[in-house]
């Protein structure tokens, strides 16, 4: 296999990733209003379903275009002889070069792919390293399985993808916070029941496979309907949303007044969480897991079935991208 | 309000010395601190006025001004401090939160005003009353 075909074959791939990533999201901002109308929990799904989405699309054309070169169907140009003016994903034409621009397509992808690859192996090692320390911080100071912190202001938080571990600060114990206490925890502990840290780290390496504005934008997107889920779950365990949403009031008023905080996180958005909790209206819980991975199967089998004319489409695509 | 920090300000040897005065003692003026610093240091006590400056400056002590001087105490404890410079050693907490493999009820970094704060209570409170109405 030629250096060109393998251009070739990540310029073909970016077409497919890319082109999916604007399409899936700009469904995803155009039936925002319809999204709201599902559950915390299936909104979390649909996003990380579309995070995943130009992943297992690309997967499944790529395999249908090279279908041919890997001898699992015949290539139309060697059945009808035709003249196609587009560059071909064939043992016929393995030694072609591809143009300047499909080069360049395709080395943006295997640049984004190195980047995120190289992202999410140093978050492994920051993740190590941190909860480390974290776990030394505590120095052995428990309360039910959940590690204390020596800081006064409240906070609480879940580190880890595999196996991930909650800690709490000393200052949520304290009697002022005592009745926001519960929440708190039930809120974090969805999310280790939900396996959000593991689905997040997932999603970090599935980003590379969108454009970049609209991975960044997908990022905070999955992280806040994950929040809101998690929400969801303390409020139904608890059986009343207004004291998660009072525990989320009280305690980010309690860390403006932090000048010096040590656990400085970014990413919730208290105002929309309070306002979702407060919402009283019936929410749908679908699409479920298993309808998205239906789904998602059903689009690949299309794909698979239509492996000769995807492999044709990808190579106009080629064609018309090459210039 | 006074601006976060995400990481512990870089302090000079007489700041950390200052600093641990005020763990010791609970509060100082430039004077007294100065007589158990300054004098052994071989400083002025100016030298030591800035430095406490420095360190309200950098949000690691507050200050009152009883009659014409200011009196410093340490606005983050001992052990929290020795606690804060483990954590910025291992450097990761922020970059872990951007990945999403650390997830936290609140966000300290949070772009609402106490007034956003305010308005959120008031419709908790009403909901409550909803509630509680049947």
């Amino acid at each position: 296999m030629s250096w060109g075909f393998v251009c070739l074959c990540a310029a073909a791939s970016a077409a497919t990733v890319y082109s999916t990533s604007a399409l899936s999201s700009a469904l995803l901002a155009g039936f925002r209003h319809q999204l709201d109308r599902l559950s915390a929990a299936a909104q979390a799904r649909v996003v990380f379903g579309v995070v995943l989405l130009p992943l297992v699309l690309g997967a499944a054309v790529m395999t249908a275009a090279l279908a041919p070169y890997l001898g699992w169907i015949i290539d139309h140009c060697t059945v009808t002889h035709e003249v196609h003016a587009h560059p071909h994903l064939c043992h016929a034409h393995v030694m072609q070069l591809p143009t300047w621009t499909l080069i360049a397509l395709g080395l943006v992808l295997l640049l984004r792919l190195v980047v995120r690859a190289a992202r999410v192996s140093w978050s492994g090692v920051t993740m190590f390293t941190t909860e480390r320390s974290l776990v030394r911080l505590c120095r052995g100071a428990e309360r039910d399985g959940t590690r204390v912190l020596p800081f006064e202001y409240p906070q609480a938080f879940v580190v880890g993808a595999l196996r991930p571990r909650l800690f709490v600060t000393r200052g949520l114990l304290s009697e002022e916070h005592r009745e926001h206490l519960q929440p708190v925890l039930l809120h974090e502990r969805a999310h280790l029941r939900r396996h959000d840290p593991l689905r997040r780290l997932v999603a970090s390496l599935a980003l590379a496979f969108h454009l970049p504005g609209v991975a960044g934008w997908l990022e905070r997107t999955l992280g806040r309907a994950h929040e809101m889920a998690a929400d969801a779950e303390a409020a139904r365990e608890l059986g009343n949303p207004e004291r998660v949403a009072q525990a989320l009031v009280t305690l980010t008023r309690a860390q403006r007044h932090v000048p010096l905080a040590a656990l400085a996180f970014g990413g919730s958005d208290v105002e929309a969480r309070v306002a979702t909790l407060l919402d009283r209206r019936p929410r749908f819980d679908h699409p479920g897991t298993l309808a998205l991975v239906a789904g998602a199967l059903l689009l690949v089998a299309l794909v698979a079935r239509s492996a000769g004319a995807v492999h044709h489409g990808v190579e106009i695509v080629l064609g018309l991208l090459g210039g | 309000m006074t601006a976060r920090q995400k990481s512990l300000p870089a302090l000079g040897e007489l700041e950390l010395e200052l600093l641990e005065l005020l763990w010791r003692t609970g509060d100082v003026d430039v004077t007294e601190s100065h007589a158990v610093i300054g004098k052994r240091r071989g400083i002025s006590p100016n030298t030591v006025g800035s430095a406490l400056e420095r360190l309200f400056k950098k949000g690691l002590a507050s200050r009152t001004k009883v009659s014409h001087a200011y009196r410093y105490t340490a606005r983050i404890a001992a052990d929290e401090f020795a606690a804060r410079r483990v954590l910025d050693a291992a450097g990761g907490i922020q970059f872990l939160a951007n990945t999403g493999l650390l997830s936290a009820f609140v966000d300290l970094v949070a772009d609402v005003d106490d007034a956003a704060l305010d308005r959120l209570e008031t419709l908790i409170a009403e909901k409550r009353g909803e509630r509680g109405g049947g």
